[in-house]
Order: structure tokens, then sequence, then C-alpha cells
């Protein structure tokens, strides 16, 4: 029931989720942070339940943490995506089985080049300029090629966002109030609720 | 999961010509009944003269691609030498095998060059590896791409005629099955060059 979306620009990436989390037929909480921070110029937002979600992203973060102390070198976007993806697909033919969440990553390498990626819970991966997780699928995706276009602004991403978000509330059956969107540049990461 | 092979999409085609061979797949990415991106690469240059095409789960295309870039790598490293693709041919079945019981969903089309005298071979996911036939096809358009190239291909084509011939087959197949499209990519190798070429295809 997650909605993960983002968007590509020319200097920058937008990942926006929903902030509910549910059980049942109840709503627990409208403020929940699905995008994580892997470093200051990286962010993965995921979809799925709670507990695979945390541990998921405890386990990438950590590990991606772990691999810059070893070598001492910061992963760029590429490198970064392919070694989630890695750990998916080793995943999936393991005694526990798959990773049951998935994500969009996205971020800004040192020299200010822009990239998003679609990872899924099988360890698909596309590199992608607008996509979305899980329904939103549905809702978004044309909405998302309607509007897209090459580098676009951050203030023209952040409008695309927000027509997005007005679509979700119109037409998705699960009411989902509150946006948590994170803008990640060449200076950093900006995160604001929508 | 109806079909483990059809979730992701896709189809691949390989022909061989007059000293030169061909591979060609589509651009669609896809999950079930949506898609996901247009643009995703299904052929990959092994080595200067060997082409490898897979389709089938998109996890497993890039694992096994990654699996096969060590090989070869280790393999030139350790031997100091470049692969035949008869050899590479090989190594691609037994790397199927060697996970009998929990197989990778692809199915690859090995394409090369060895000594000027082009090579095909397809397998299914297992490594079961065939390299009798002209022209190979994979991937959920695979049975629509087969009746067009029975109909357009013919024995010893000269480079350009192949590309034009593999490239109609295609899009013939591609048109017709709802899991691949979105374009088309051509790759043709000559004992010179690798010459690749974008097609449009119905935009659905």
């Amino acid at each position: 029931m997650d909605s993960i979306f983002g968007l590509q620009g020319g200097d920058f990436v937008i990942v926006a989720c929903d902030g509910s989390i549910a059980h049942s037929i109840l709503k627990i909480k409208e403020t929940e942070d699905k995008i994580l921070k892997l470093d200051d110029h990286k962010i993965f937002g995921i979809s799925g339940e709670g507990a695979d979600r945390n541990s998921f992203g405890e386990l990438v973060h950590k590990n991606h943490s772990l691999i810059r102390y070893k070598t001492g070198a910061y992963m760029n976007l590429k490198e970064t995506a392919h070694f989630v993806r890695s750990m998916y697909a080793q995943a999936i033919r393991s005694r526990d089985g798959p990773h049951q969440c998935n994500g969009l990553l996205g971020g800004v390498d040192s020299d200010g080049t822009p990239s998003l990626y679609w990872l899924d819970y099988l360890g698909s991966l596309q590199k992608i300029t607008r996509g979305a997780q899980g329904y939103a699928n549905y809702f978004l995706l044309g909405l998302l090629d309607n509007q897209y276009k090459p580098n676009l602004t951050k203030e023209e991403g952040i409008e695309i966002i927000k027509k997005c978000i007005k679509e979700l509330q119109t037409r998705f059956l699960i009411a989902q109030n509150k946006f948590i969107v994170k803008i990640v540049t060449k200076q950093g990461i900006e995160a604001f609720t929508l | 999961m109806s079909g483990i092979f059809e979730y992701n999409g896709g189809s691949i085609v390989g022909m061989k010509g007059k000293n030169c061979i061909a591979m060609a797949c589509d651009r669609r990415f896809g999950q079930q009944m949506s898609t996901i991106t247009t643009n995703y690469q299904k052929v990959f240059k092994i080595q200067d003269n060997i082409l490898l095409a897979l389709s089938g789960l998109n996890t497993d295309i890039h694992t096994f691609y990654a699996l096969m870039e060590k090989e070869i790598n280790l393999y030139n490293l350790k031997e100091n030498r470049k692969m035949k693709p008869t050899t590479f041919a090989n190594l691609v079945a037994s790397a199927l095998y060697e996970r009998r019981f929990g197989p990778f969903f692809v199915t690859p089309i090995v394409a090369g060059l060895e000594n000027g005298k082009p090579i095909l071979a397809t397998y299914d996911s297992i490594g079961c590896k065939s390299d009798l036939d002209d022209f190979q096809v994979g991937g959920t358009g695979g049975n629509y791409i087969y009746g067009a190239c029975e109909a357009f291909f013919k024995p010893d084509m000269n480079p350009e005629e192949l590309e034009e011939v593999i490239g109609q087959s295609l899009v013939s197949g591609c048109d017709r099955d709802a899991l691949s499209g979105w374009g088309g990519v051509v790759y043709v190798l000559t004992e010179q060059k690798l010459t690749v070429k974008i097609l449009k295809t119905k935009q659905t």
C-alpha cells in the first residue's frame, strides 16, 4: 500500500513517499519517513511491510558504510545501485527468501550528475528518469510520462510531485494525507512534508 | 507466479550470415502488464568477437551477465589469451547446468565469430545447447519471430542484408507480442566492426 515515486531532473533527484503506516483498517502513523539517507548525496525510498523495510534499510545503510570504511572510497550512484541489487539477488535463492521490499535509489554524484534507479525485491535494476513503486505505478506513471521533460529545474520537479500527490489523493482508494519529499542536489539533501 | 519467464517480458533473436552474425532484442522491461522502462539492454558484448543475448527474468539477466563477465575476465587474466566463441558457448551451457535444481530463469543466445566463421548457440534455462540452426529466438515473442525469420531468412547473407532481415523479423514478432517491443536494437558483428542500430516498433 506504500506509494514511493520519484523523478530525476537536470541536476537533482526527488523521491517522495507517503507517510502512513497501517495495520488492517487502522492507521497507526501518518508521518513515517520511508526514505532512507544512505549518505549526504544518496537516498533510498523503500516500500514494503514495516519490518522488511526497516531491516533491509538498515542492512543496506550499514553495508554501504562498511564498504566506505573498508576501502576508503565513496561508492557513486551506479556502484551503490548494483551493490543493493546484489543484496536483493543473493537473498532470493537463500534460506530466508527474498527481502520483501522494493525501492527507488536516487542521488547525485560528486560531479553533479543525478541518477535514479528502480529496484525490485527480486533484484531487478533499471536506471530511470521517472518512476514509482507499488500501486502508485498505476496512478502516476501516465502523469509522470506526460509532465516530464529533460533537464527539469528543481521548482518544476516539485510542481510535478505536487501534481502526483494530488492525483493520489483524488483517485487512490487508500487515503494518504501526508507525503514526505526528499530532494538531492549537489549541495545535499533537503526534506519536507507536503 | 504464472510464468516466471513471462514476468518481465522481452524477446531476442540471433542470425548467422556470411562471415558475420547479427543479434537483435526489444527494449521493454515490465512487470507483467505494466511497463517500467523502454531502454532495457538485453544484448551484451562479452568480448570483441562474442555477443550474449539474454531474455527472461530481469534479476537473473543481471546476475547471469555478471557471472559470465567474471568468468571471461578471469579466463583472460589466468590464460593471458582471449576466449574462443565455441569455448564461451560451452561455458554458458555448463554455468546454466551448475544450477540444475535452482536455475537461472533466462534463455541465452550466444553469437560470435571464430576465425571469420559464424557461431550461434541457444540454450534452455538448464543449459541444453543447440547450435545447429542458422537463426535462433528467445523470449516471450519468440514464436512470433520464428515465423518472420523462416519467411525472410536465406543462408550466407552479407551484413547489410542480415541487418535488414533480422530487424524486420524482430519488429514483426514484437508488434504481435504484448510483453515485448517499445523499440528494438540490432547488433551486427563482422571481423572489422560491431554496428548498433535502434529501430522503432509499434509503441505499445
